[in-house]
């Protein structure tokens, strides 16, 4: 349960650690796949608390999700239209839903549990 | 064994995000330290780089008056007392136009900006505080220097010798003379006589202005001033005199 976690702070510290130079003109693109990416992570967690997890479309999708949002952003303003901006949107609005369903899921289960718990004491 | 292989690729999944995130967060810091110092920085690089070159220079005429000045003493055989004499002029004009350290008694005036008044404004009536009441303005320097420039032989602001082609002049938040850049308190030094000085500023209306608007003024006499000379050019390019036709005695 706590490998995603750490997996999570483990990145961040070897992120500070080893600075990765990017240049300056792709920190844009860079932005957009961190949302990307977040926004696949935020999907897995919804998929570990509903049991319809599975790793390798996680991770598939993970990674063509970053790339392409990066290559999309790079595209547009290649062409002169703000196609980050769909990005943006499109993993923005996934992205709260996934934290939507997570907290339901969340909350559910939390409740589900203090049943079984007082359920479990009345047949004490 | 099965719960660790379940949760590896999430796992990798997260670790990747948390390198994409610093190093995003990184980038992002950086681009905008980069917009915010970038154009400033080439500027003062540039105002800076331009002052040390006018020190350089300044440096090199001081130099060259110097040598011109070994040349014009050398004891020349013969011809003694013309040499001498034109040695002497030579140290006369140079004395009336500010090419030398001079010293002497007369007056110092010190000029500062009204820092406490300011803060009490600020504090007291934000709406009405206008830091621009508060400060030294050139033409506070200008109207002083104008008051006593009549009486006194030699005058300098901040060890910049005024001579008759010195400016005094407003750039953005600083004042500027001999086109060098001054910073407050201003220190007015005017070589002549202390009381006719002090006389000429008391009566100024700079002054009452600046003693309203309760600036920091102090005038003090003092025995003995000494006045730096002036660094500055003073070639003549474009003037010439014009040669009078002498009469004819009749």
């Amino acid at each position: 349960m706590w490998f995603p976690i750490v997996g999570l702070i483990i990145g961040i510290l070897l992120g500070s650690i080893f600075t990765v130079p990017v240049p300056i003109v792709y920190a844009k693109y860079l932005s957009i796949a961190v949302l990307a990416a977040l926004d696949s992570l935020m999907g897995g967690v919804r998929g570990i608390l509903e049991d319809s997890f599975d790793g390798t479309i996680l991770l598939s999708g993970f990674f063509t999700n970053t790339l392409l949002a990066a290559l999309l952003a790079y595209l547009g303003d290649h062409l002169g239209v703000d196609l980050y901006l769909a990005a943006v949107l499109a993993f923005g609005i996934r992205l709260f839903s996934n934290l939507g369903f997570i907290r339901r899921d969340v909350i559910n289960r939390f409740r589900a549990k203090r049943r079984l718990k007082k359920e479990g004491k009345k047949f004490d | 064994m099965t719960k660790w292989k379940k949760y590896l690729p999430i796992t990798i999944a997260c670790l990747i995000t948390g390198l994409l995130l610093t190093s995003a967060l990184r980038a992002q810091t950086a681009l905008d330290d980069e917009g915010k110092t970038n154009k400033n920085q080439t500027l003062i690089d540039i105002i800076n780089n331009l002052e040390a070159e006018t020190k350089v220079l300044e440096e090199t005429i001081d130099s060259l008056r110097s040598q011109i000045e070994n040349i014009q003493n050398k004891e020349t055989p013969g011809q003694q007392g013309y040499v001498v004499s034109l040695q002497d002029q030579i140290q006369q004009l140079k004395l009336r136009s500010g090419q030398t350290n001079v010293s002497g008694p007369g007056i110092v005036i010190v000029l500062d900006d009204n820092v406490s008044g300011a803060e009490t404004a600020r504090i007291n009536n934000p709406d009405l505080y206008n830091p621009e009441d508060f400060i030294v303005h050139d033409k506070s320097l200008l109207y002083l220097i104008s008051a006593i420039r009549g009486k006194a032989e030699a005058l300098a602001i901040n060890d910049q010798r005024l001579v008759a082609s010195s400016d005094i002049r407003c750039v953005g938040t600083v004042i500027m003379v001999n086109s060098s850049r001054l910073a407050p308190p201003y220190e007015i030094k005017a070589i002549g006589n202390p009381d006719l000085l002090e006389e000429a500023v008391l009566n100024s209306e700079e002054y009452y202005f600046l003693k309203s608007k309760d600036m920091p003024v102090t005038i003090t006499k003092v025995e003995d001033i000494s006045l730096p000379a002036y660094k500055g050019s003073t070639t003549i390019n474009y003037t010439e005199a014009v040669k009078e036709e002498k009469k004819e005695e009749n």
